[in-house]
């Protein structure tokens, strides 16, 4: 019997965060589109309208509908930290432990569950949530805009079905790299709450400076240092070819705009997948997963 | 039917402390049988070990099962209640339903809707609104709507007021048990579950006091209450725990089915707490 789709759905009878906090920014980011102040230096409107800026388009309309996933990201990210170091802690705090290892699922569908709802539950509602807030702002926004430049074809430049696709797309991929990228993460994240019996925030927190506060006093070197940080940023180089993106910085109103227009056209999966540190991190998660699953067996209470 | 619960030199040790010490006993089907010791005897610890929460050395096989290595199998014909109030707070009453509902093959949902008509819980109401009482019976429907091979039930009816404790116990009787069932229940309230158990299991220090059903207790255990008078003559049959009481002296044997024993006061078969007190008092002497 697959008891997968109700373990996952237990995990949000627990964790209303998981709808709460991105309710939270849509309604943050909706009253801003509806009620915030809108101004316009030069007619940069009717520049961008016009011929020579065609162009540009298609960048600024996938450089917008890209910035509305940053909130959600951000957010998703502190959820998945919180929600995996709770994951296997709080039930043996409050001894409920007891109540589900009472009930025919195995310790490893348990660990596996927290680990669906974090690396692929939580990114696809994400992914929904931004697509969804992109409908509504688009539409608010394009009415806005219409009033504000009647002689301006709005609706045309914010529904154009090749900037929507490329920016949801690139989502899509960044959010699968990023997720395979930081399973190490997730998997030490889920090992410190299966263990630690108080404080799993240090738990998880403090080996790692320790190791490398250690590492600086007694070599004076800093491997490890360097091999968390690529833990946490190298996913975008390897995955995104950012030279090629570069190019595609538009200018606008005299400022040059870092603009992620057409980083569509530089997504790398080739480079990214035949990385040995992709795969590498995922056989360490595996190992972090495992002793997990082995800690989950051995009931202890906190 | 063979043996439910067959452990054969089990032991368990946390650091120096022995909680378990190579301890064996059988449990056969259709048995109820009640784990009785004082705090820190190794009850819990038992308990764990045949519930699979937790490894051990020596042999243990529950249904035939290796519990530790397989007890998401065991489940499915097991069910337990170890301590009470461990429903966490978050759950409301429909979602413990459907989710014992969707996880075990065995639990029959309109067998615990019958259990929880009768109480005054809410179906949406959260755990952490019910009272203590109303989380006990909560816990309890769903584990007796399971069709289980063997349930165990670890100080069941801590936080029950006296009614329900007794009504727990007799729709224990009438509507669960069954001669194919095997019980097995662990409480500090002995004179509660005294009438309902076939079989006790002593536990003392890690070690099994006695083993043995109620009827041996009452062909084998003897507890006479003397007047002074016939205190000496009493003693020549070697009791093995005795203690004073208004006045009179109250002995325990065992083996003592003597006549002439039986004519030197009242005699009785022990009640299994005062049998447990003088096994674990008599020991200790």
């Amino acid at each position: 019997m697959n008891h997968m789709p109700l373990l996952v759905r237990r995990e949000f009878w627990e964790h209303r965060s998981f709808v709460i906090a991105p309710a939270i920014v849509a309604a943050i980011l909706l009253i801003g589109v509806t009620f915030g102040h809108v101004e316009f230096g030069n007619n940069s409107l009717d520049k961008l309208a016009s011929p020579e800026f065609a162009s540009k388009q298609y960048s600024v309309m996938t450089g917008i509908l890209s910035v509305v996933a940053l909130p959600y990201l951000i957010s998703m990210g502190f959820l998945t930290v919180f929600y995996l170091l709770d994951s296997l802690y709080a039930d043996r705090k409050d001894r409920s432990v007891l109540f589900w290892k009472s009930l025919p699922v195995s310790d490893r569908e348990t660990v596996i569950s927290k680990l669906v709802v974090a690396a692929i539950v939580l990114p696809l509602m994400t992914f929904a949530a931004v697509l969804v807030t992109n409908v509504l702002f688009s539409f608010i926004g394009s009415l806005r805009l219409s009033s504000y430049a009647e002689h301006v074809n709005i609706w045309s430049i914010v529904w154009q079905p090749s900037a929507w696709f490329s920016a949801h797309a690139l989502l899509l991929y960044s959010l699968v790299a990023m997720m395979l990228w930081y399973l190490p993460i997730l998997g030490w994240l889920l090992l410190v709450s299966a263990w630690a019996r108080r404080a799993v925030i240090l738990w998880a927190v403090l080996p790692p400076l320790a190791i490398i506060f250690l590492e600086h006093v007694l070599f004076e070197t800093s491997y490890v240092a360097h091999l968390l940080k690529d833990r946490f940023i190298g996913w975008f180089h390897l995955a995104i070819n950012t030279n090629a993106a570069a190019e595609h910085a538009m200018v606008l109103d005299g400022e040059r705009i870092p603009m992620t227009g057409r980083l569509i056209d530089a997504i790398d999966p080739a480079t990214f997948f035949s990385s040995p540190r992709l795969w590498l991190g995922i056989v360490v998660a595996a190992g972090f997963i495992w002793l997990a699953i082995l800690l989950r067996r051995r009931y202890s209470e906190t | 039917m063979g043996a439910v619960i067959e452990a054969r030199g089990l032991s368990k040790s946390f650091g120096t402390f022995r909680a378990l010490d190579n301890v064996s006993f059988s449990a056969a089907a259709g048995r109820i049988v009640g784990l009785i010791g004082p705090n820190g005897a190794g009850k819990t610890t038992a308990l764990r070990a045949i519930l699979g929460l937790t490894n051990y050395e020596g042999e243990l096989k529950v249904l035939e099962l290796d519990p530790y290595a397989q007890r998401d199998r065991l489940m499915q014909e097991v069910c337990f209640i170890a301590d009470v109030a461990v429903l966490p707070g978050w759950l409301r009453v429909q979602q413990a339903v459907d989710y014992v509902a969707g996880v075990h093959p065995r639990f029959r949902p309109e067998q615990a809707e019958q259990f929880l008509s009768r109480t005054s819980i809410k179906r949406t109401s959260r755990v952490r609104e019910l009272s203590k009482g109303m989380i006990t019976q909560l816990h309890l429907a769903l584990v007796m709507a399971i069709d289980a091979k063997l349930l165990v039930l670890d100080e069941p009816t801590i936080g029950l007021d006296i009614l329900y404790r007794k009504q727990f116990y007799e729709s224990l009787l009438s509507e669960y048990f069954d001669h194919e069932r095997t019980i097995l229940i662990t409480t500090h309230q002995v004179e509660e579950v005294e009438n309902i158990l076939t079989d006790v299991l002593f536990i003392d220090r890690g070690r099994i006091v006695l083993d043995s059903s109620m009827e041996e207790v009452a062909e084998k255990y003897l507890q006479l209450t003397v007047n002074p008078d016939r205190v000496a003559a009493a003693r020549e049959f070697k009791p093995f725990y005795e203690r004073e009481i208004f006045g009179r002296t109250v002995m325990f044997f065992k083996d003592g089915a003597a006549d002439g024993l039986r004519k030197l006061g009242d005699a009785r078969t022990p009640s299994v707490a005062d049998l447990f007190v003088a096994k674990i008092k008599g020991a200790a002497a």
